[in-house]
């Protein structure tokens, strides 16, 4: 039976003491981060309670009043009226009241497209993210169209107050502004709902839409995430 | 004198074969002793430099420097009783750091996030309002973590926000999908006949801040064969980034410093949920 040796393949032995050498360093240099957590496991960990970490049962008592205050001060920060929570992610809404959920459903939210006009215009249909207040509520709300909602279209843009600018029955029987022309509204495109297809409104099912109209009121907070 | 023929010198070393083959044995196997030293010698400095220093470095750090405030009698009851009082005094510092980090993030703008370990969940906030509540299935936290987290200087840290420094994910921040605008309604009927593509993707994602912590949240569900590849990519490069910090550090004669990992595992929807939600440098609350 033939051996395999390096002699063989006539490479000298420092050269396969510099490969081993290299492979060696480099497999030590990969595994460094788990090497030292596996040191770090083993060795026994510091004791607690010497210096300012000795625990007295006064210092406990107040250090547990301490902690019990703040987690109050936390939770005075939820809103006492009913907020609406929208998870543009998953595209899903929650209707609270304090810690209780008291309505849930899907919803429709910014599709990111990225729509470039041809004359250096441009429009990301994204739903913005953060805290939000209802600004105005609306009955049988009437369609504003922008623009981009033209030359998405393939239309030709017409002049700020032309008629063809204003849609009625597209935006559903209630609107909800939260500023800066997004909306929380109703949708004819009921097939798309829990999809990411708006051009940054909040789309909704009517009987949804309906619930939070009637609990939201003006300043009503709406956290978008 | 006879010419030395090579007939002789061949007779010559016929006439002594095992002090000439037993010397050069030992000079073999010295040599190849001397090379093979040679050659785990870079390994052993590495071993010294990016494992022994770093390691011993948190260690020291984690040991307490101050003499105990009150010196207690040795009694195993009492000893007990007060190792509880003090563990439970350690444990309520550390649950303050938390919430004054909370209420810190409360004032911000931002959306942030709450990692709360002990009782396995991680919160996005908003203005201090929990608006998605997200069940942790696994956790693994760095041993660095056991060493540091009851120093006084960590708990300060805690009790601020912590600032993410930047980050790496397998999902885009914001899917964009460019389209350009079309030329008349026939055209853009066909673009509105598309359909809308698919954003279920497998979800992983480390945020890295300052004092070289890092927070991985990952998916529970097991990876798709897409997703455990853009995994393996994923961690290839979070390992990259640590060779590379680790070769620089040896390069400019400093120790390399041990990076300290928390890793969590939530729902493919919650890691995805929590990941477009935070926005560049968002701020992060930990409670450990």
């Amino acid at each position: 039976m033939k051996k395999f040796s390096v002699r063989r393949f006539h490479i000298p032995r420092f050269v396969a003491a510099a490969i081993v050498s290299i492979v060696l360093a480099a497999a030590v240099v990969c595994y460094a981060p788990a090497l030292r957590e596996w040191t770090l496991g083993v060795l026994p960990g510091p004791r607690i309670g010497r210096g300012s970490d000795a625990g007295s049962p006064r210092e406990v008592a107040k250090l547990q009043t301490r902690v019990r205050n703040l987690g109050k001060q936390f939770e005075a920060l939820t809103p006492r009226k009913p907020y609406l929570i929208v998870d543009s992610a998953n595209n899903r809404i929650q209707l609270m009241s304090g810690k209780k959920i008291i309505h849930q459903g899907i919803c429709s939210t910014g599709s990111y497209v990225l729509l470039k006009a041809g004359d250096k215009r441009e429009w990301v249909f994204k739903t913005p993210k953060g805290r939000f207040h209802v600004q105005l509520k609306e009955e049988r709300p009437v369609w504003h169209k922008p623009d981009w909602a033209f030359i998405e279209e393939g239309l030709p843009v017409p002049p700020v107050g032309a008629k063809e600018r204003f849609e009625t029955g597209v935006l559903g029987d209630y609107a909800l502004h939260l500023g800066r022309g997004y909306l929380i509204h109703g949708t004819l495109y009921k097939r798309l709902l829990g999809m990411p297809v708006t051009h940054g409104c909040v789309r909704l099912d009517d009987p949804d839409l309906e619930v939070i109209y009637k609990n939201m009121a003006v300043g009503s907070a709406v956290f978008i995430y | 004198m006879s010419p030395v023929t090579a007939k002789d010198t061949k007779d010559a070393s016929v006439r002594e074969p095992e002090h000439t083959g037993g010397r050069r044995r030992i000079l073999h196997t010295m040599g190849t002793i001397a090379l093979v030293c040679v050659a785990v010698l870079p390994a052993i400095a590495a071993l010294v430099f990016l494992v022994a220093l770093p390691s011993a470095r948190v260690y020291q750090r984690g040991q307490p420097h101050s003499k105990p405030a009150v010196e207690r009698p040795a009694t195993p009851a009492r000893d007990s009783a007060g190792r509880q009082k003090d563990q439970e005094a350690s444990r309520l510092r550390r649950d303050e750091a938390f919430w004054n980090a909370r209420l810190e993030l409360a004032k911000q703008e931002t959306i942030s996030l709450a990692v709360d370990l002990v009782d396995s969940v991680a919160s996005l906030d908003i203005h201090g309002v929990p608006v998605r509540n997200c069940r942790i299935r696994r956790i693994e936290v760095s041993s660095a973590v056991r060493f540091l987290q009851n120093r006084g200087d960590w708990r300060g840290r805690m009790s601020k926000p912590l600032v993410v420094r930047s980050e790496d994910a397998t999902i885009p921040k914001e899917p964009l999908r460019v389209t350009e605008a079309p030329k008349d309604t026939i055209e853009a009927m066909k673009l509105a006949a598309r359909p809308v593509p698919s954003d279920s993707m497998d979800v992983f994602f480390t945020l890295y801040f300052d004092g070289n912590l890092s927070l991985t949240v990952r998916q529970f569900e097991k990876p798709s064969s897409e997703g455990s590849k853009r995994h393996a990519r994923f961690r290839f490069k979070e390992n990259y980034r640590q060779a590379k910090k680790a070769v620089t550090a040896i390069v400019h004669s400093k120790v390399p410093q041990h990076q300290m990992r928390i890793e969590v595992a939530v729902s493919q929807d919650d890691a995805k949920a929590i990941y477009r939600a935070l926005g560049p440098k968002a701020g992060i609350a930990l409670r450990l």
